[in-house]
């Protein structure tokens, strides 16, 4: 009970707070007041009110589809709300800047306020220097050179050196570097950080938040939208919290700590799953996939011997480059490799007798599904010669077919690591949950509409899919909703093995456990599961047995139960990787 | 919130605005209103001329012809591709068939099924080269449109053919005619009975049919696609077949009509259909187009040419004409889908 009437505290610090924003504006701070935002039927914000202060850093905390994207829209101009308030007050650097009229300052507020998002919104085909000068070229006629103020932003940012290389060919961190450069050349008083470092290194993190601060300490408004708890505790000044489109809570001083904020995201989210369960699999003595002597064909890894068990998930993990992320792609058949490969049939998913057999072959391992489908039964002889005259033109052109034109490993049900490549955007809710399974539904070439919509209201329902319907478009959904309905499409097909890469980038902790307790139930029927993953906590977390890939072979295995905690398997995992 | 309360709540707000969304209906109803208004205005201005049954006969043929292969077109589009080859594909199919019936003596039958079989290999030609070797459909289908171009003048020797004026066997050049020429109740084409048969037979497979889903599915997100298992290349080289199928029957059936072929009509089939198919809410970006969208498509341009023409403004008023109306309807489009957001 004492947890509940320090939530009811923090509820009403934060109704107070937003009473006094007409005087917050004044001081420069950024006001939402009772902002609302619906998309079609989804609710993204519904009432929002929170400030933000010029000098500190602000921690935006919430699980997927609590509104905090739709929030940043909003703030940066992309989308207007549908009720409610927005405001910027006038900041001392504005009222520095010459002549900075209200009306005036107004219709700026879109162009200051600055995102930093995970995948730059900048130009790629362009330098460094040219990217600050887009849009404020002063001339007509000739690009110009940068000016003094810009070169000195390019120093700040330790960009003097790249000035001139073309802004595709650095590292992403440098690229934000270079956003955030932008920003302040075009004087922006508010930056909002959204999941900034999800694709950076430790080190290059580091730097980033250092830059944070030191935007801060220059008395801008600093908004930090992250999944990471430790990283807001230790670098925001205060966190609110965002549930269902409103501000839950605001969380500082003492109350600012790792446990209170996911004990809020756990119980604050709409479907309160509990604690993270522990039941890993029994070990079981069949595999279901095996590859031996497994070599990829342009040397990204190579005689790698590895099997996914029976009701177990198998995590690969290795730094990019390592070739991990390749040998997930191959298992699933969208990376050409070559080797043995055995693959279990299904069998009953009870019985465990001898029912099931096994697909032998060696060589050349990147058959399509049509061709296996084929070979039931004893093909008639113009169905092998036109095999052999396709097989021949598909050996001429092996070497410029890239593995998307692949239709993958039957029996393998694979999603990738990037949403947008995994979602078909045109469609709706419930098309994308079917997608996959058409044949399945569609037999006689027609899909029955009230069967397809059963099927995806079912679907949506086991994946506690969040969605005002199941015919609104996909692009309504929250991040973390849409990958649930990625992970649902794939496992609705009943795969033997489901591979995954990264299956909880950019995903709260809520649903990272909901996604974890799915995986876990769908290996509980002795199917197999590999997830190719980058963070030490989802290994911990989900993984029976992990595979540490360095420089293209394996380096090691751990046994996820030995290790008590995260940090001893983290550590184990970085001995593996630098051996 | 639960999805459930959320559902409940807005039933039926939301169940009719998803209808009106899902059937594209506004854009639709715009459609069919501009078809309305502008026969309006044409009937007016040619005193009551364009209503008469004689000339609505005229109009709705030339909506067969364009509508036919238009159909085959928006399936392209739909996957996510582009065909510019299929006007000139047409008038080759038209030319083979024509040559090899007349000048070679072939049966018209066989003329008419080696046509469709060389149109159906063409459009697995433009799939080869859009599917595996992967040049964009827009250069690939340029090239081969250029291509079919020549070995039309070739096999013509650039000369038109009627085969009336031919000594062709007399049951065969009924048989050819009747085609597109029957004794129908009320006057009717019989183009317009194969429109409609076509339409039908695309309406089911391309709305109800896996064929359509996955076809909008591929043109959606390929790289999806690809992932879902779903056969990119060969809907792909279907979508193709099916385009200069379409094109080629449009063709000869128009054709078997006229009663004559020249070995360059097919560019003025160009632009009209792809117009129609754009104007039918088709999307050049792919994964967006219905068949009664492009049917009504055709039926707007159906109707601008025969007014137009019926008021004998020159071509240049029709070529003017077909290109505000067709900006007109992206930007409608464009607008509409900005508010749908």
């Amino acid at each position: 009970m004492t947890h509940a009437s320090a939530d009811s505290l923090q509820s009403a610090a934060a109704a107070a707070e937003a009473v006094n924003a007409d005087a917050a504006a004044a001081s420069g701070a950024v006001v939402l007041k009772n902002v609302c935002k619906r998309y079609g039927d989804t609710v993204a914000l519904d009432g929002l009110s929170l400030l933000a202060f010029p000098g500190e850093i602000l921690g935006i905390a919430g699980p997927n589809g609590s509104g905090k994207s739709t929030m940043a829209k909003i703030l940066a101009g992309e989308v207007v709300a549908d009720s409610g308030e927005v405001k910027f007050g006038a900041s001392e650097l504005a009222k520095n800047s010459e002549g900075a009229g209200g009306a005036e300052e107004a219709a700026d507020a879109a162009r200051r306020v600055a995102i930093v998002h995970q995948e730059p919104q900048l130009f790629p085909n362009m330098t460094v220097a040219e990217n600050l000068i887009v849009g404020r070229e002063r001339s007509l006629v000739m690009i110009r050179r940068i000016d003094e103020i810009e070169s000195d932003l390019l120093v700040e940012m330790g960009l003097e050196q790249s000035a001139n290389t073309t802004l595709s060919d650095l590292p992403l961190a440098a690229q934000q570097r270079t956003e955030i450069a932008r920003s302040l050349a075009q004087n922006a008083r508010v930056f909002l950080f959204d999941e900034p470092n999800s694709a950076l290194t430790d080190e290059e993190s580091e730097d980033l938040f250092r830059r944070m601060h030191s935007l801060a300490d220059a008395g801008r408004v600093v908004i930090l939208v992250s999944h990471r708890l430790h990283e807001l505790v230790e670098h925001a000044n205060r966190v609110a919290m965002l549930i269902d489109g409103r501000c839950k809570a605001i969380f500082s001083g003492e109350d600012l700590t790792e446990d209170r904020l996911a004990r809020e995201l756990v119980v604050g989210a709409a479907q309160s799953i509990g604690p993270g369960e522990d039941v890993r699999g029994e070990e079981s003595e069949r595999a279901v996939l095996e590859v031996d002597g497994w070599t990829h064909r342009e040397g990204r890894f190579s005689d790698v011997s590895m099997k996914i068990g029976e009701g177990e998930i198998l995590a690969l993990t290795g730094m990019e480059g390592s070739g991990a992320r390749e040998l997930a792609q191959s298992l699933a058949g969208y990376a050409a490799a070559e080797g043995g490969i055995e693959m279990l049939e299904s069998s009953g998913d009870t019985d465990g007798g001898g029912g099931a057999g096994v697909v032998r072959s060696a060589g050349e391992e990147v058959a399509d599904v049509e061709d296996m489908a084929e070979e039931e039964g004893r093909p008639p002889m113009w169905k092998v010669g036109l095999r052999a005259i396709r097989d021949a033109a598909a050996d001429a052109l092996a070497k410029r077919d890239d593995s998307r034109a692949r239709l993958g490993r039957e029996g393998v049900a694979f999603v990738g690591a990037d949403r947008a490549h995994n979602l078909f955007q045109n469609l709706s809710v419930g098309e994308n949950l079917v997608a996959r399974l058409t044949g399945e539904l569609g037999r006689s070439g027609i899909l029955p509409p009230k069967a397809m919509k059963e099927r995806a209201g079912q679907l949506a329902k086991d994946f506690m899919v969040k969605a005002g319907s199941v015919d609104d478009n996909i692009m309504a959904l929250s991040g973390g909703n849409q990958q649930k309905v990625v992970i649902a499409a794939a496992m609705a097909t009943r795969p033997r093995v489901l591979i995954l890469e990264e299956p909880t980038r950019g995903v709260d902790v809520p649903s990272k456990r909901e996604i974890y307790r799915l995986l876990r139930q769908f290996v509980s029927t002795g199917e197999g599961a590999l997830l190719y993953c980058t963070e030490d906590s989802e290994i911990f977390e989900v993984a029976d047995r992990t595979l540490v890939v360095a420089k293209g072979r394996i380096a090691g295995e751990l046994n996820i139960g030995d290790y008590e905690d995260i940090e001893a398997c983290a550590t184990a995992r970085a001995r593996l990787e630098a051996a | 919130m639960t999805a459930e309360d959320m559902t409940a709540e807005n039933t039926f707000t939301t169940t009719l605005g998803r209808v009106v969304r899902k059937l594209g209906l506004l854009r639709l109803g715009g459609l069919v209103g501009a078809i309305l208004i502008l026969g309006f205005i044409f009937a007016v201005w040619s005193d009551w001329l364009f209503l008469k049954g004689a000339n609505l006969l005229v109009l709705l043929r030339y909506m067969s012809t364009l509508g036919m292969a238009a159909l085959g077109l928006t399936v392209i589009l739909v996957v996510g591709e582009i065909d510019l080859s299929f006007a000139n594909l047409a008038t080759f199919t038209s030319m083979f068939t024509a040559v090899s019936w007349i000048i070679w003596g072939w049966p018209v039958w066989l003329s008419l099924i080696v046509s469709l079989a060389i149109s159906a290999g063409w459009g697995l030609f433009n799939a080869f080269f859009v599917a595996i070797v992967k040049v964009p459909s827009f250069i690939a289908t340029l090239g081969s449109s250029t291509l079919i171009l020549g070995f039309t003048l070739f096999v013509s020797n650039s000369k038109t053919y009627s085969p009336r004026e031919t000594n062709v066997d007399s049951g065969e050049l009924a048989f050819f005619r009747g085609l597109s020429n029957q004794d129908l109740p009320g006057a009717l084409e019989m183009q317009v009975i194969w429109l409609i048969g076509f339409s039908v037979i695309f309406g089911i497979f391309m709305s109800r049919g896996v064929f359509g889903f996955r076809l909008r599915a591929i043109g959606g997100n390929e790289q999806a696609a690809t992932l879902a298992k779903l056969p990119v290349r060969r809907y792909k080289a279907l979508a193709f077949v099916i385009g200069a199928l379409m094109a080629s029957v449009s063709g000869l059936l128009d054709f078997a009509f006229i009663g004559s072929v020249q070995p360059n009509p097919g560019q003025s089939l160009l632009f009209p259909v792809f117009a129609a198919v754009i104007i039918g809410g088709a999307s050049l970006t792919g994964g967006r187009g219905t068949v009664f969208g492009t049917l009504m498509g055709a039926l707007l341009l159906a109707v601008i040419s025969n007014g137009l023409a019926l008021m004998a403004t020159g071509p240049f008023v029709r070529q003017m004409f077909l290109g505000t109306v067709t900006i007109g309807a992206v930007v409608l489009d464009q607008l509409s889908r900005r508010r749908g957001r």
